[in-house]
């Protein structure tokens, strides 16, 4: 019986782009990549962008090559038009496929109207564990069953 | 009912003689977003039969009058038929009068012309109906159809140009809730709507069986399952049975709802507020300022204490497989493996493999975590009947062994039986033998949405219409046998669509590019006019029957919208060269550009802002993905501002 058969990701999209705002879900984004490199996925974060410059080729070129972008749905990020830059040309680029992920403290009952298309994942305090498994989950169904938008 | 602002056209003719025209009248109508009134619609109301004719006359926009060769019966008090007294009503009250005169030529059986006195009055009516106006004349059925979309068509334009009417398109079905037990139909099923179900007998049996004899299904299932890839007909037959079945096997009901998930609106948050509503007899206001929590609970406690029937369909997409904006382009074949839902193993996995099938099933839990506990909860009803469609079974419903949870029963429905198949194909009268044609079907497992696309291919193939022999002479590459049953599913749906014409294509390709049904306005203003694929809109309503009839294209008759089966939606659009969807996303740019938008301080729900959306998709689709994060941004602030569900008026 075959159950795991991966079908390799894409030729150059080979992370998954984790796009949050750091004032109120870098903690989520720690257990997210803990979690994703349990499963020996390369993540692509923002530790290494020089912030203030609006879309700049290297934020670019990061979500060119990811197969899906994680996008962290808080208070913080809502208010930051950087990261919804980010939601938006990973939304450009079809081949990318968002997943959107409320934290558990945003409470409020709205959602990113650039990201409402699609069906977030809400991460759980009761259920931590098990809704970080499905982000998981999703991240690499999205590698090995890739956009065909 | 009628949704806010749509119009009505009062069909006024004689009956017996012409039910195909009267059908025909009627779908036009729907077409053009118009509401079709006859009498044939007046059973069961206390008023005299001429009371009510005269009464649907006033509610109407638009009088259709059809006239053939009978003048039709009257009332005891009025020596007029029902027409001329319709007819007389109209004139009286001003109403639009458009009138339809049988040809001379049209066939006729003589037994439905009238002679003698009635014969008479039938030539004075027509006679009195043409002073001071245009008659139009029809040869067939179906000649009436296209001067009936020709002539709405003209009405609306003279109508909008002297009420300067502005339209904001509706994007979504009307959502109006009626009172139980009457049902409850929240997303009406489009797809195939317009061909009966053929066969699936032995499953409409087991259906009926859940609600009766419990001689194959358990008497304690409380949710029950049916399981199939798109295209196979589990929305159709479901439909079928919660429509013309269900009545009668559970006369008992306190009500039936019918929820798609299919619909771009059917959130699991929407459908818990809109069952409560229904169930409760609360209105959609008083159930939305509850909490979440309370509405699960009344609702489960309602469905727990009174015998109501749900059908949620579509259900897989709330999965997390689904959880994606390609999911309506995603082709069915590699979603089993990826998600662990071979029908095998439904029977029960070994131990050492648990550990991967749980991995893998888990694309198949509830992305909502509200939606995951009610499922679970809905297993121990006791009152109410839950029927769900889906392309993959829950995983809240399935065991960590795999086998379906207590109370649950899954049927996974195949391909039909050979005689069905057959039946199927001989419906679009086109020929072949029952062994080649069986060796044909088994090649893609008897797969109905192909069965039917390839004999409305070959129905209309040009060189020899409804030949098999001539087909395939003709066609020599058609070789589904040669391959796996996934590619040879490709290349029958390829050789399907092969000898469509070019603005039948056109049609689908741009239904194609939208992620929710397109309306009929749409499709109008993006493909018919000068310079356009279609010179006028008869001619779309020609490619739309077409396309409907070989089971391409769902109509939505109540919405006026057009979908495409997914599976057809994802060969059609990924058929497609770059430049090609290039070019559709510049004409969907250049048109809702154009439209009006709900204005903001109408946008009561997030779908309300669909428009933003679809132009947002066609610049990004164009390559402008600065300008579509403008455009949304500018949304976006005026909603963190003041967020649609909190705002008041």
């Amino acid at each position: 019986m075959r159950l795991l058969a991966p079908v390799p990701a894409k030729r150059g999209k080979n992370h998954v782009f984790i796009s949050y705002a750091r004032e109120d879900a870098a903690t989520h984004t720690e257990c997210l990549l803990r979690a994703l490199s349990n499963k020996a996925i390369t993540v692509w974060n923002d530790q290494k962008m020089r912030p203030g410059v609006p879309f700049p080729r290297a934020l670019e070129q990061a979500i060119d090559q990811s197969f899906a972008m994680v996008a962290l749905v808080s208070a913080g990020a809502l208010e930051s038009r950087w990261v919804r830059a980010e939601w938006c040309y990973a939304f450009s680029k079809r081949s990318t496929t968002i997943i959107p992920v409320v934290i558990p403290e945003y409470k409020v009952r709205r959602f990113p109207i650039e990201l409402s298309i699609f069906s977030p994942v809400y991460l759980e305090k009761s259920a931590y564990d098990d809704s970080l498994q499905n982000v998981v989950t999703l991240v690499e169904f999205a590698r090995d069953f890739p956009s065909r938008w | 009912m009628n949704k806010p602002g749509q119009k009505i056209a009062m069909i006024s003719s004689t009956s017996i003689d012409l039910p195909e025209h009267r059908r025909m009248v009627m779908d036009a109508c729907l077409r053009m977003g118009f509401r079709p009134i006859m009498m044939d619609h007046l059973a069961g109301q206390d008023r005299s039969a001429s009371e009510v004719s005269i009464g649907m006359v006033k509610d109407a926009d638009v009088y259709l009058g059809i006239f053939a060769h009978a003048y039709g019966s009257n009332p005891d008090n009025d020596d007029r038929s029902y027409t001329e007294i319709e007819f007389d009503e109209a004139v009286k009250l001003g109403i639009a009068v458009i009138p339809f005169f049988i040809n001379d030529d049209h066939p006729w059986p003589p037994r439905l012309v009238d002679k003698g006195a009635k014969a008479e009055k039938l030539e004075r009516l027509k006679k009195k109906v043409q002073k001071d106006r245009l008659v139009q004349w029809f040869g067939s059925p179906e000649d009436l159809r296209g001067l009936v979309i020709h002539a709405l068509g003209e009405f609306e334009k003279q109508r909008a140009t002297r009420e300067d009417t502005t339209k904001v398109l509706d994007f979504h079905p009307p959502n109006i809730i009626p009172k139980s037990p009457e049902p409850y139909i929240a997303h009406p099923y489009s797809l195939l709507q317009t061909k009966d179900v053929v066969g699936r007998q032995a499953e409409l049996n087991l259906l009926t069986d859940w609600v009766t004899a419990n001689q194959q299904v358990p008497a304690d299932t409380r949710i029950f399952n049916l399981v199939a890839i798109g295209g196979m007909g589990k929305s159709a037959l479901t439909w079928k049975w919660f429509n013309d079945i269900a009545p009668n096997e559970l006369p008992k009901l306190a009500g039936r709802i019918w929820w798609s998930f299919y619909e771009s609106d059917a959130h699991w948050d929407n459908f818990i507020i809109r069952a409560l509503a229904y169930v409760s007899g609360l209105s959609e206001k008083e159930v939305r300022e509850m909490e979440s929590p309370e509405r699960e609970d009344q609702l489960w406690q309602i469905l727990d204490q009174k015998p109501f029937l749900l059908v949620l369909d579509g259900l897989e997409r709330i999965l997390l497989a689904y959880a994606r904006m390609d999911a309506a382009q995603m082709l069915d074949d590699d979603l089993d493996e990826e998600t662990a839902h071979e029908e095998r193993m439904f029977a029960g996995i070994p131990e050492n493999i648990r550990e991967t099938y749980l991995q893998k099933h888990r694309l198949r839990q509830c992305i909502d975590a509200n939606a995951a506990r009610f499922l679970r909860r809905l297993t121990k009803i006791r009152a109410s009947r839950i029927l769900i469609t889906t392309r993959l079974y829950p995983a809240e419903l399935q065991t960590n062994t795999a086998q379906p949870w207590p109370a649950c029963f899954a049927v996974f429905l195949k391909g039909l039986h050979d005689d069905d198949a057959l039946n199927l194909w001989r419906e679009f009268g086109v020929s072949g033998s029952r062994d080649q044609l069986l060796k044909l079907f088994n090649t893609f497992g008897n797969y109905p949405l192909l069965i039917r696309a390839l004999a409305g291919e070959i129905a209309e193939y040009r060189l020899a219409p409804g030949y098999f022999d001539q087909w395939m002479a003709d066609n020599p590459n058609f070789n589904p046998g040669d391959l796996d049953l996934k590619n040879a599913k490709t290349h029958v749906l390829q050789y399907a669509l092969r000898g469509l014409p070019e603005e039948h294509r056109k049609v689908l390709r741009t239904i194609a590019a939208f992620r929710m049904p397109a309306t009929w306005d749409t499709l109008c203003a993006l493909l018919v006019g000068r310079g356009k694929p279609i010179v006028e809109v008869r001619q779309l309503d020609m490619a739309l029957t077409e396309l409907e009839d070989r089971g391409l294209v769902g109509w939505h008759k109540e919405a006026n919208r057009y979908d495409l089966h997914p599976v057809t939606r994802s060969i059609v659009w990924q058929s497609l060269s770059e430049s090609a969807r290039h070019e559709i996303f510049e004409e969907l740019h250049r048109y809702f550009e154009t439209v009006p938008r709900v204005d903001w301080k109408d946008v009561r729900r997030l779908e309300d802002l669909e428009p933003y959306f679809h132009l947002s998709q066609s610049l990004i689709g164009l390559g402008r993905a600065e300008e579509a994060e403008q455009l949304l941004q500018e949304q976006v602030r005026r909603l963190i501002s003041e967020p649609p569900d909190r705002r008041t008026e």
